[in-house]
This record gives structure tokens, C-alpha cells and sequence, in this order.
């Protein structure tokens, strides 16, 4: 298995303290992660010759970072916006920058630090709204469509009338999500929590209680994007970047749309499949972009993992939660893990990948896919990783 | 049940202009015929989401549709604990094909995609006529 010579490997990954962690901008979160994922591949930070960035709500990183860690010479240098598939972007932007030979070494950074201490996680996200709404752009906050949530309830409810999918089947996801949280020592909701927990918490946008929507956290996480024969030899085990896709629907928003219904990841799934070579089958362990339960619900129904409207018997079955035939967000993922977007399922699946799992770490671990979804199911993106090169 | 304001700009006057006369108009496509609810983005220009092409005009619709999917928005409850408002906002599907994203009022208890709905106006003291919907199942459409 010695790999093509332009493969790309993922050999660094630098997370910063998290969550709740207040009075550090984030320019600062993201400088930090940078230096961390030098630091863990064993690499200097000037043998950076790539640099993209990702910014979350408050906007704090860009360009500037290279003028703000001194990194000269650049090859590559770009903020990259998509949401929540962007590090899945900016990943396979960084393996095809090394496969060409643009850049040889490409650090792709996400930071946020939506929360300030005092107003909560909420009010975080709520999006700004103008002092008084103006024509056309005024309709939803004047209906009551304000922030991701509505939005969200809207997609799952129309997938459970459609499908049958109910509360509860949302809430083994929550609850497979937590389980796998109490051992990752970086998980923010690491205390357990059961189906009646998850039924009995507040009601936000039915059918979306509390426990089915994720949490909001400060900070940064950077990788670093490598050629394979070069990771080989850093140090630490190199996760091959085997795969990579985006898909982004365009939903009609008319007669006939599949809004809900279909998100991208039923083209990006196959299609980044494919580029590895490998088949569903193959997936030993899934990192599911999960900002809500029916997220990872729509998306394991649209990879294949079973047939379209089985996603919540699925769930309901036990296979991912720890012990589960189908392992998934093995850390908690973003509803009990951390949020930094599409970077909260790839930090997971590098540590998987590598086998750094730990008390929660997944056995077989030869495939791992990563799953990116952003806006309202509008935006995705897959990756499929693997301790293992090309064959 | 509750809307905001809304001040009118130069795109929508029409519309709401409308709206105060309890009519709903949707965008026509004057190359290819292709009907939608205005783009609720500050950054839109109003371009036919099918062809690309900014030859819009205004057409009426009957106000009639469906229940595509719906969502009752709970506030955060109140430290003294009285109940709070539940606001019911959906997507309906027009009988002419657009989506609008809307609020529901007057509804009954079960709600069933696919449910019949017809449009009604809010009106707020300071702002424009809003398009709400409420169950249509027992009024027919004018012809």
C-alpha cells in the first residue's frame, strides 16, 4: 500500500481549550490552533506554505492570521465560506493544492467565539436583526422565522410526516451522541442522559426539544494537509485523505422539492465514496455534521447506511451508540461534544483515525467518513479518511 | 399569533400595496413563465429562480394551498412561570406552485401536511399588511 505520490494526509490536528471559555478573541483561538496542529505533526510553523481559513459567526479569522503569525512565503492563502461544509472545503482544497503541487504544507483553521459571558447560547445565534425590517428581507423575522431553529423544525417535521419518524427516534441520536460524550474528555456534556431527559427537555421549535439541538462553543481547530509520503515520516500517524465531495442542492422551494426530505450528502456521499474507493460497506465509523438530531437522521438515511425513512429506526436500534454496529460521532459530536461547524466531525475522525480514540476509541477504524452540512441542509460536504494509503 | 413590522422599500411596495387589499401576488417570469415568492435576502435583486433572467412582474394568486410543514415556536418561559405565546410558522405550498414561509393562525389542533390553507392578511398598527394562512378546508376558492 505505498499511495500515489500527490496523495494527501492529514498530519497535524490542534484543538484549543473549548467551549465556554471566554475573553480570548478569536484571531487568538485560531493563531493557537495553528501552532497546536505544528506542533502535534512534529512541524515548524514556518514550513507552512498554505494557509485557509474558515470563520464562524463572529468573523475573527481571515488573511490577517498570516500577518498575525508571521508565516512568509505563501503558496496558497484563502478564506474559504461554506458554512457548515467548510472544512470539508477547505480540506479538499488543501489535498488538491498538495496533489498539484501549489503548496506542500496547508493549514486549514476554523474559529468562533460566539459566547460572551453574559448572555447565553441562544442569543448567540439569533441572527442580528435590523432595527426595523425593510421590504422583502423583513418577511421571516416577521412570521417568526429568526435563527437556525424554525428552520430546522420545518425540515424534521416534514420529514417525520412524510417518513414517520417521531421525537423519540430523535432522541436515541441524543442519546448515542451523549453516551459516546462521557468518554471524550473534551465533550462539554459529558453527564448522562436518557431518553426521558431528552423527551422532558424544554420544547424550542417543535419538534425540536432542547436536547435535540447543539450546543454553541468558543475556539479553534486547525489541521494540517500534507503530501502522504511526508506524513509518513512526521509524527504522527498519517490519516490519508482518500475521498472528498460537495453537493449543494438548490432547493426549488416550490412544487416538488425534497426540502427535508433529501439533503446533499446523497450526492456527495457516493461521489466521495467512489473517489476512494471504497464502498458504504467499507465505513467503519461515521462523523455526522449533527447541529441537530434529524441532521445526522437525514444524513445516514442519504449515505446509504439504510434505506430513505429507515433513519429513525435506525437510531432507535442502538447501532450508534458505543457498542453499536455503526459507530457514530464517536466524540459527542456537536450536540454533546463541541461546535466549531465541520471541524467538530473531522477533529473526531483524525483521532479515530489514528487510533487516539482512547476509552471511546471504535476498534476497526480503516474507513472513517466525514460528513459537513451547512445554511439549512443547503450546503455539503463528505471526506473520506483512512489510517491506511490508497491501495 | 403575532407579526412584526414591516416598512415597505421600493421592491415590495407593490406588493404590500396589494396585501392592504387582501390580495397576495406572487413574481412572474416574463421570459418563462416560472411563478415564485419573493427572495426573502436583503442581497436579492428579484431574479427568476428558473432562468436567471430580472423580467419580473406581479400576478395575483387564488391564496389557496397546502400544508407542506409547520413548526409551534416556544419562547423561553418566563421566570414566573405564566405560560408563554406559541407562534405556529409553516411552509405552504400555493396551488400556482411557489413555497411561501408564513405564519398559521386560527388553526386546529392536529395539523396534517397536505391540510388545506388559505391566505389571510395581519395587519400591525405601524406596518405593512403581512400574508398569514389559516386552515381553508371548509372555504372554496372563487372562480
Amino acid at each position: 500500500m505505498s499511495g500515489s505520490t500527490s496523495d494527501a494526509a492529514i498530519a497535524g490536528l490542534g484543538i484549543t481549550e473549548m467551549g465556554k471559555v471566554y475573553g480570548r478573541s478569536t484571531t487568538d483561538f485560531g493563531a493557537d490552533a495553528i501552532i497546536r496542529a505544528c506542533t502535534d505533526a512534529g512541524l515548524d510553523l514556518h514550513d507552512l506554505d498554505g494557509l485557509l481559513t474558515n470563520s464562524g459567526l463572529t468573523g475573527g479569522v481571515g488573511l490577517w492570521l498570516q500577518r498575525e503569525l508571521g508565516l512568509r512565503d505563501m503558496r496558497l492563502l484563502s478564506e474559504i465560506q461554506g458554512f457548515g461544509s467548510s472544512a470539508g472545503a477547505m480540506v479538499a482544497m488543501a489535498a488538491m493544492a498538495v496533489a498539484s503541487g501549489t503548496a506542500t504544507t496547508v493549514a486549514c483553521v476554523f474559529a468562533d467565539a460566539p459566547l460572551t459571558a453574559d448572555r447565553g447560547a441562544g442569543a448567540a445565534y439569533a441572527a442580528s436583526r435590523p432595527p426595523l425590517p425593510t421590504g422583502f428581507a423583513g418577511l421571516p423575522d416577521a412570521v417568526g422565522l429568526s435563527g437556525a431553529n424554525p428552520y430546522y423544525a420545518l425540515a424534521a417535521r416534514r420529514h417525520m410526516e412524510r417518513y414517520g419518524t417521531t421525537s423519540e427516534q430523535f432522541g436515541h441520536i441524543a442519546v448515542a451522541a451523549r453516551q459516546w460524550a462521557t468518554m471524550n474528555p473534551r465533550a462539554q456534556m459529558r453527564e448522562p442522559m436518557t431518553l426521558a431527559d431528552h423527551q422532558a427537555s424544554r420544547m424550542i421549535a417543535d419538534p425540536l426539544h432542547l436536547l435535540d439541538c447543539c450546543l454553541v462553543s468558543n475556539g479553534a481547530i486547525a489541521v494540517i494537509v500534507t503530501s502522504a509520503a511526508r506524513a509518513a515520516n512526521l509524527a504522527q500517524p498519517a490519516v490519508h485523505v482518500l475521498g472528498w465531495a460537495q453537493a449543494h442542492p438548490g432547493y426549488s422551494m416550490q412544487k416538488g422539492s425534497d426540502f427535508g426530505l433529501i439533503s446533499g450528502a446523497a450526492q456527495s456521499g457516493p461521489a466521495a465514496l467512489k473517489m476512494a474507493g471504497v464502498t458504504v460497506d467499507d465505513v467503519d465509523i461515521r462523523e455526522i455534521y449533527d447541529c441537530y438530531t434529524y441532521t445526522t437522521l437525514i444524513s445516514l438515511e442519504d449515505y446509504g447506511f439504510c434505506e430513505k425513512g429507515e433513519g429513525g429506526a435506525l437510531a432507535a436500534s442502538g447501532a450508534l451508540a458505543p457498542g453499536g454496529s455503526l459507530p457514530t460521532n464517536t466524540g459527542g459530536g456537536e450536540l454533546s461534544g463541541y461546535y466549531m461547524w465541520g471541524m467538530t466531525p473531522l477533529s473526531e475522525a483524525v483521532i479515530q483515525a489514528r487510533g487516539q480514540g482512547g476509552q471511546r476509541q471504535v476498534p476497526h477504524h480503516d474507513v472513517v467518513l466525514v460528513s459537513g452540512n451547512g445554511g439549512v441542509l443547503d450546503y455539503h460536504a463528505t471526506l473520506v479518511l483512512s489510517p491506511h494509503a490508497r491501495s | 399569533m403575532t407579526v412584526g413590522l414591516i416598512a415597505r422599500d421600493d421592491e415590495s411596495s407593490e406588493f404590500f400595496n396589494a396585501t392592504a387589499q387582501n390580495t397576495l401576488l406572487v413574481q412572474r417570469c416574463e421570459h418563462c413563465k416560472h411563478l415564485q415568492y419573493p427572495l426573502p435576502f436583503a442581497a436579492s435583486v428579484g431574479r427568476c429562480r428558473n432562468c436567471g433572467r430580472p423580467d419580473l412582474s406581479w400576478q395575483p394568486v387564488s391564496g389557496f394551498g397546502v400544508l407542506i410543514t409547520w413548526t409551534h415556536l416556544h419562547r423561553k418561559p418566563s421566570k414566573a412561570g405564566t405560560p408563554t405565546p406559541v407562534t405556529t410558522v409553516a411552509i405552504v405550498e400555493l396551488d400556482e406552485g411557489p413555497w411561501v414561509h408564513t405564519q398559521l393562525r386560527h388553526i386546529p389542533e392536529t395539523l396534517h401536511a397536505g391540510d388545506r390553507v388559505v391566505v389571510a392578511f395581519e395587519r400591525t398598527a405601524a406596518g405593512e399588511a403581512i400574508p398569514v394562512f389559516e386552515n381553508g378546508s371548509m372555504i372554496r376558492p372563487r372562480h
